[in-house]
């Protein structure tokens, strides 16, 4: 069974009628009891790093996620879900992530060909992909994981006008997504079902 | 560079989509959830739903329509129309709206954005515009509020200077002029937009070939909201994308052609 962590950032209907478009069993639960008994685990969210950790910390989620995550079993983070993987947040002062993933979350800097927040769909590098087209997904961001160098993750990514930034992080049973695999077609449901399946 | 959007744009009346002409004589088009999924399916890279008379019809049906559209779609929604406070947002982002636009309301009490903003992020807001030419000759414009009905005499340029430190993500910007008349874009317009805001911006009005929407683009703008040239055929998304794409705008290339 498929658990959806429900820390209460933001509408979760795309994602689960994209699960539902996959034929995978689900269900959304607020509760460490539930997260413990899930094969798979998925962390969505939109908002702020800040609220988001103290939101995990408060139901006791944060800790049914790292040992869901210690003992190895696939576990996927979708936007700010992605970004509370990480050692830590800047937003508003430093807030210490889950620390699955090695990096911290800054703010994209604007200028007149960076537009902030970032919106829109974007074409990705290759990351086990394994089809012969490119996906393009789609964005929704102010803020971005910054990956610590040296460490051991494996990186999908996308340009925006001179820089490479991470789409998808992948790092042992975790995969981390910048974008939104459940509004973005096609593309976006593969990717979401084999970060499932991985 | 991020991809050239194309978006559907659907005016919704109660139950039905439907369309005017500079905003005004609306006519019945059809189904939202069935026109959100044909557009959809041809290409479209989200879609717009503007209620132009949210305070005069029953909110909840609009709530359980965003749902059914939100469960049969897999691009962004955007929905905009009739928020006046902080609560009608978590009611459309509860239902499952991507972003809530925000017009007359915001006009009237610009610390909205912002609290909106300040929860659900500036990625989540949506600023419209209706922007109406003061005089056929002169680069002024006004802005429109309640869907074109009432004058707001705030001007166009200084209201979209202030939005982005309100904490607005996005700008819909809609030529009240060129709206429903597939008479071509206002270029004028789009930019002077693009020179005053660092906002991502959405042009709609007017727009009734490829061209148009290439030269949305070339203005430096970064999406084209198409409501009439769809419904009444003149434009496909699917074939629009391609003639773009050859023309060497980037965009999202039809999944229709990859599969």
């Amino acid at each position: 069974m498929i658990i959806i962590a429900d820390y209460g950032a933001g509408n979760l209907g795309s994602l689960t009628s994209a699960l539902l478009e996959l034929d995978l069993d689900f269900q959304v639960s607020a509760v460490p009891e539930d997260v413990a008994l899930a094969d798979r685990l998925i962390i969505p969210g939109v908002g702020a790093f800040r609220p988001g950790m103290e939101s995990l910390r408060k139901s006791g989620l944060d800790e049914a996620i790292l040992n869901h995550h210690k003992s190895g079993k696939p576990i996927v983070g979708i936007c700010l879900g992605m970004h509370l993987m990480a050692t830590k947040g800047t937003e508003g002062g430093e807030t210490h992530g889950l620390g699955i993933l090695p990096g911290k979350v800054e703010r994209l800097e604007a200028s007149k060909s960076h537009l902030v927040p970032h919106l829109g769909w974007e074409k990705i590098s290759e990351l086990d992909w394994g089809h012969d087209y490119q996906p393009y997904v789609y964005f929704a961001h102010s803020y971005y994981f910054s990956p610590e160098s040296s460490s051991s993750m494996k990186l999908s990514f996308f340009a925006w006008d001179g820089y490479h930034l991470p789409a998808i992080v992948k790092k042992e049973n975790a995969t981390a997504f910048q974008f939104h695999p459940e509004k973005s077609g096609q593309d976006g449901l593969i990717l979401l079902r084999n970060a499932l399946e991985t | 560079m991020t991809t050239f959007r194309l978006i559907a744009r659907l005016d919704l009346k109660g139950p039905d989509v439907i369309k005017g002409i500079q905003l005004e004589g609306f006519r019945k088009i059809g189904s939202p959830k069935v026109l959100a999924e044909e557009y959809s399916s041809q290409g479209a890279d989200e879609i717009i739903l503007v209620d132009v008379v949210a305070s005069l019809y029953d909110r909840k049906s609009t709530y359980s329509l965003i749902q059914q559209i939100v469960n049969s779609i897999r691009v962004p929604l955007t929905v905009t129309g009739g928020v006046q406070t902080l609560s009608d947002a978590k009611a459309l982002f509860d239902s499952g709206a991507d972003r809530v636009g925000l017009n007359s309301h915001a006009i009237r009490n610009p610390k909205l954005i912002s609290e909106i903003a300040n929860i659900y992020g500036s990625q989540g807001v949506v600023c419209s515009i209706e922007a109406k030419r003061l005089e056929p000759s002169k680069s002024e414009w006004e802005c429109l509020t309640e869907s074109g009905r009432q004058r707001s005499n705030v001007n166009f340029l200084e209201w979209l200077g202030r939005l982005e430190s309100l904490g607005a993500g996005e700008i819909l910007l809609t030529s009240v002029d060129r709206d429903g008349t597939r008479s071509g874009v206002d270029i004028d317009l789009s930019k002077v937009a693009r020179e005053v805001s660092n906002l991502p911006i959405i042009y709609s009005g007017g727009i009734s070939s490829p061209s148009d929407a290439i030269e949305i683009a070339n203005c430096g703008l970064n999406g084209a909201c198409i409501g009439a040239s769809l419904h009444y055929g003149f434009l496909n998304l699917l074939t629009l994308k391609e003639e773009m794409i050859t023309t060497g705008i980037s965009a999202r290339p039809p999944e229709a052609k990859r599969l």
